[in-house]
């Protein structure tokens, strides 16, 4: 298996994919982010990262049922795993970590004049 | 209104790319997305669907990648790829020697061929190169003559139906050029027919193909020339004069690009014909100086021949028995395969297309015998993996796939890598040789696809034996050795044995040959030639030189360090022109070089008088002969030459015998000579004779002599006698460079073979050497162990190589007229260079073996 790395993208779309849990495919989670984000997302880039998820192991899918608009055509649902949940875990904890190790800044540049 | 849909076309593109895996999720996806924003704005909908679909294409989701990536083919590719890299990286350095033997030898091989391609290609370019013949004509078994007389063009073309072109090529030996404030002496100036550009195939760049020749006062000259007279002005039109057209000028009606090297005609300028003399003129027969070249089909020339015959003979009034043949020279042969009298081609030699190609030859199999070794020798460390695989489960054929696949790698790499060699050999190389290889293949299909034949072939050869060696070892035996074992292995060294005898033998023939060749061609161009060429200056004569002649002449003759200044029709070094002579008394015609001469020649040229004396003054009336030795013997065989009369025009008598002097290059013997003192001189040369102290102080004496005789002409460039012969052993010096270069190459290649051979008899050994050592044995006495096998082995070798080198060497040189004895010397001198080579390079990773520490070896057991 390739890199267990979760990029920042990857990271936004596995996180999405738990958030919508149970509902989580494409089109839904591109919706989902532009909801909560702002951020206009082509479906193909989700897919994308999707697929690659899966092969890391953080998703699994399995066939789900359709509606009039897919014209009969199934949606492929996305679960997000164990493993998964751990990466995001970890990658929350690295940023808290991270933040704590931030001393006091100062933004006021007063030593510049 | 219409209900809007996903367009169908879009749909279909998707179906067409997508892995069927992803296409139900994928289009069912699209199309909610398409309802979806239907709702909100239809603006350019369909646009953004297709441009979607096309974004949606990836590697991972395409139909054929997916296809290719899972195709077991691929995947063992990969595999073979991925254990190469991981043997190679094991063990750079034998990979790296695998690679570069084969690198160097394909290269070799490579520079071979091309320059074989090179040779066998000149005068190809000619559109209807196949369909043209040069007319010569060869008497009662004399030398064939490559010039004829100026009437037998028109006389052929009149005559005879089946030749369809006819063009006369008249060479301009020696004039200037004039045009507006230039005026520079030229030499590649002819006289032609106006079908000279459309019988041969000849790039116009300006003018008319087909009457650029047709005004008799026109001339066409070459890109380069056109630069040379006029910089960049339009050339068109403008006027030129020549020193044999005597104060009328000629009009530039042409212009060509410069002639290409692969032809044996080389000219800058092409003059009409049709202003060389009157009528009269244009259809004699009594010269032979002009080239007719014809076009016809393939099967008239049995006919045109006998024509061709037919019309000498006619025009000579000589009976039809007369023992004349034409001969017809099809355009690509001139440049390899003629040796013609008074021929002006460029000629090579196909001797050395042979010699150059076999030599290619012999490297490359020396290195493919390497790389076999070697890749066995590196394969039987890997019986334990072969062992290990075949219990696995594996196949033999996918073993011998795999082990030739890893061949095909290095072969490839190898090609690669000679590619790059010989680009950057290219200007090295003609610095050496002189010659303008087209090296850089890239863009030469023939030499691509001989390359690809050449990995294919190297890849059946050189890479099925290890494969079938390797892959035929049986787990069980490898794992636990048996005697069946060793017995196989055995087998293997045997092959391997007889791999290295023929390595050694082919390296002991490149090593004597070369040396052979080596002396052969510096023998050939020290060897006393019975004459002084050291000290001499040739000036040309031509028409305008010549009008002042006498002053001239004096003035050479009081400069201080001349010795002696001759006028001579001809010149040893160049052709000298050929003559019959007779006898009184005596029917039969005797061909003899002639040279006209002054009374300084002999001594100008320190030739040695055998009997007689030089020309004197009794008798002025009469002429006086001097023949040399060859002529006297087929001219007067046992009576005493001295005082008996000879006939060229007027009858003279013989005053002196000289000594045979070679006045040509060593590639013939001497001939008939004679030598008749004139005392008005036709157009021919001025020899200077002059103190090799006072060089500077001639030269620039004859600059200011021609400036003060000929105020109005350009000035006169003089020539050193033994510039000229150094030309004509031109091709002699290239091949010597080559051969060198070659032979070079061999030995590096031999001590490569030599030293992985011993590198790994050392490592098999290294425990039986550890324990030796142990038990008290001697460094020098394992060293000899150890070289004992190749000693062997280069025993075998000199028993194929020695008489095989001797053989060759005789082959060769037997086409020389002077030979250098083959002294026994050369052959000892390379048997003891192998011997060294074994010793230096076995000697060295055998002494390491030695040297090394016993229980370093051993407490790995």
């Amino acid at each position: 298996m390739k890199g267990t790395h979760l990029g920042e993208f990857e990271e936004l779309v596995l996180l999405t994919t738990a958030v919508v849990d149970g509902n989580a495919y494409t089109v839904s989670i591109v919706s989902e982010i532009e909801n909560s984000t702002g951020r206009k997302l082509t479906l193909s880039s989700i897919h994308t990262a999707l697929v690659r998820l899966e092969k890391k192991g953080f998703v699994t899918s399995y066939m789900g049922g359709t509606t009039k608009e897919r014209g009969g055509r199934r949606r492929r649902l996305y679960k997000i795993t164990a493993p998964g949940y751990a990466a995001l875990n970890q990658a929350r904890e690295t940023r808290t970590k991270m933040w704590d190790k931030i001393p006091e800044l100062s933004f006021d540049f007063k030593g510049l004049t | 209104m219409k209900e809007k849909r996903p367009p169908k076309w879009a749909d279909k593109i998707l179906q067409w790319y997508c892995l069927e895996y992803y296409l139900e999720e994928v289009q069912g996806d699209l199309h909610e997305w398409y309802y979806e924003n239907l709702k909100h704005s239809s603006r350019f909908l369909n646009l953004r669907y297709y441009i979607l679909i096309i974004r949606y294409f990836s590697l991972t989701r395409s139909k054929s990648f997916q296809k290719l990536i899972t195709n077991p083919n691929y995947l063992s590719m990969k595999k073979i790829l991925l254990i190469t890299y991981r043997n190679l990286k094991k063990d750079k350095i034998s990979g790296f020697m695998r690679l570069a033997n084969l690198a160097f030898g394909i290269s070799v091989f490579l520079l071979a061929l091309i320059y074989a391609n090179y040779e066998l290609n000149y005068d190809r370019f000619h559109e209807k190169g196949e369909d043209i013949y040069r007319i010569g004509q060869e008497h009662g078994g004399d030398r064939a003559w490559a010039a004829g007389p100026i009437g037998l063009g028109p006389y052929i073309m009149e005559n005879f139906p089946d030749i369809k072109k006819m063009c006369r090529f008249i060479p301009v030996t020696e004039t200037w050029m004039e045009a507006g404030e230039k005026k520079l002496y030229e030499d590649g100036v002819y006289y032609v027919d106006s079908s000279a550009l459309t019988l041969f195939s000849h790039e116009m760049i300006q003018g008319d193909k087909k009457t650029a020749l047709t005004d008799p006062w026109s001339i066409v000259l070459t890109e380069s020339m056109a630069k040379k007279y006029f910089g960049d002005e339009d050339p068109m039109g403008k006027t030129m004069q020549l020193l044999v057209d005597r104060g009328k000028s000629r009009k530039v009606t042409g212009v060509i690009k410069d002639v290409p090297a692969q032809s044996h005609l080389q000219f800058d300028f092409l003059c009409s014909v049709y202003s060389y003399g009157d009528e009269d003129f244009q259809r004699s027969w009594r010269n032979y100086f002009v080239y007719t070249y014809m076009e016809a089909e393939k099967e008239s020339i049995d006919k045109l021949r006998e024509q061709v015959r037919m019309a000498f003979l006619e025009n000579y009034g000589a009976p039809k028995d007369t023992p004349l043949v034409a001969i017809l020279t099809p355009l690509h042969r001139i440049h390899l395969y003629t040796n013609q009298e008074k021929d002006n081609a460029d000629h090579g030699n196909i001797y050395n297309v042979y010699i150059l190609f076999s030599i290619g030859v012999f490297v490359l199999i020396i290195s493919c015998i390497n790389f076999i070794n070697l890749t066995v020798i590196k394969g039987l460390d890997r019986a334990k993996e072969v062992g290990l695989r075949k219990t696995v489960g594996a196949f033999r054929p996918q073993l011998i796939a795999q082990f030739m696949g890893e061949n095909m790698v290095l072969l490839l790499f190898a090609g690669i890598c000679s590619a790059l060699i010989l680009v950057l050999v290219e200007p090295f190389f003609k610095e050496l040789s002189g010659l303008e290889l087209p090296l850089n293949f890239i863009n030469n299909p023939q030499v691509l696809l001989s390359l690809a034949a050449i990995l294919i072939g190297l890849e059946l050869i050189s890479g099925i034996y290890p494969a079938v060696v390797l892959s035929n070892f049986r787990p069980a035996e490898i794992i636990k050795p048996l005697g069946s074992t060793s017995m196989k292995l055995k087998k293997v060294g045997l092959t391997r044995k007889i791999l290295m005898i023929t390595q050694f033998s082919l390296s002991l023939i490149l090593v004597i040959g070369s040396i052979i060749v080596y002396s052969q061609l510096s023998y050939m161009k020290e060897r006393d030639l019975g004459f002084e060429k050291e000290q001499i200056l040739l000036i040309k004569l031509n028409y305008s030189l010549n009008r002042k002649i006498e002053a001239l002449k004096q003035s050479l003759a009081e400069t201080t360090g001349v010795n002696h200044v001759t006028v001579s029709g001809d010149v040893p070094g160049y052709r000298i022109s050929l003559e019959p002579m007779k006898i009184p008394g005596d029917p039969e015609e005797y061909m003899s070089r002639f040279l006209l001469t002054d009374d300084h020649f002999i001594d100008a040229y320190k030739i040695d008088i055998k009997e007689g004396e030089d020309f004197n003054d009794i008798n002025p009336g009469q002429p006086q002969y001097i023949i040399n030795e060859t002529m006297a013997a087929l001219s007067f065989g046992d009576r005493n030459p001295i005082g008996q009369q000879l006939v060229w025009r007027d009858t003279g008598r013989v005053v002196g015998v000289v000594k045979d002097f070679n006045f040509k290059s060593l590639h013939s013997e001497v001939e008939p000579l004679t030598l008749v003192r004139s005392l008005d001189n036709g157009y021919g040369y001025v020899s200077i004779q002059f103190n090799a102290k006072a060089t500077d102080n001639v030269l620039s004496e004859i600059d200011r002599i021609s400036n003060e005789v000929y105020p109005d002409l350009p000035k006169i460039n003089p020539e050193f006698l033994d510039d000229r012969f150094g030309q004509l052993y031109l091709a002699e010096n290239r091949l010597q460079t080559i051969v060198w270069f070659f032979c070079l190459i061999t030995i590096v290649l031999t001590i490569s073979g030599i030293f992985g051979v011993a590198s790994y008899n050392a490592h098999k050994r290294q425990k039986e050497i550890a324990i030796r050592k142990v038990l008290g044995a001697g460094s020098s006495e394992m060293i000899w162990q150890l070289l004992k096998g190749f000693i062997v082995l280069l025993g075998s070798a000199l028993l194929i190589g020695l008489p095989g080198a001797w053989y060759l060497a005789n082959w060769w040189l037997q086409d020389f007229a002077y030979q250098v004895s083959i002294n026994p010397l050369i052959f000892v001198g390379a048997t003891i260079a192998m011997l060294v080579m074994i010793f230096l390079s076995s000697g060295l990773v055998t002494f390491k073996a030695t040297n090394t520490n016993p229980a370093t070896i051993l407490k790995n057991e």
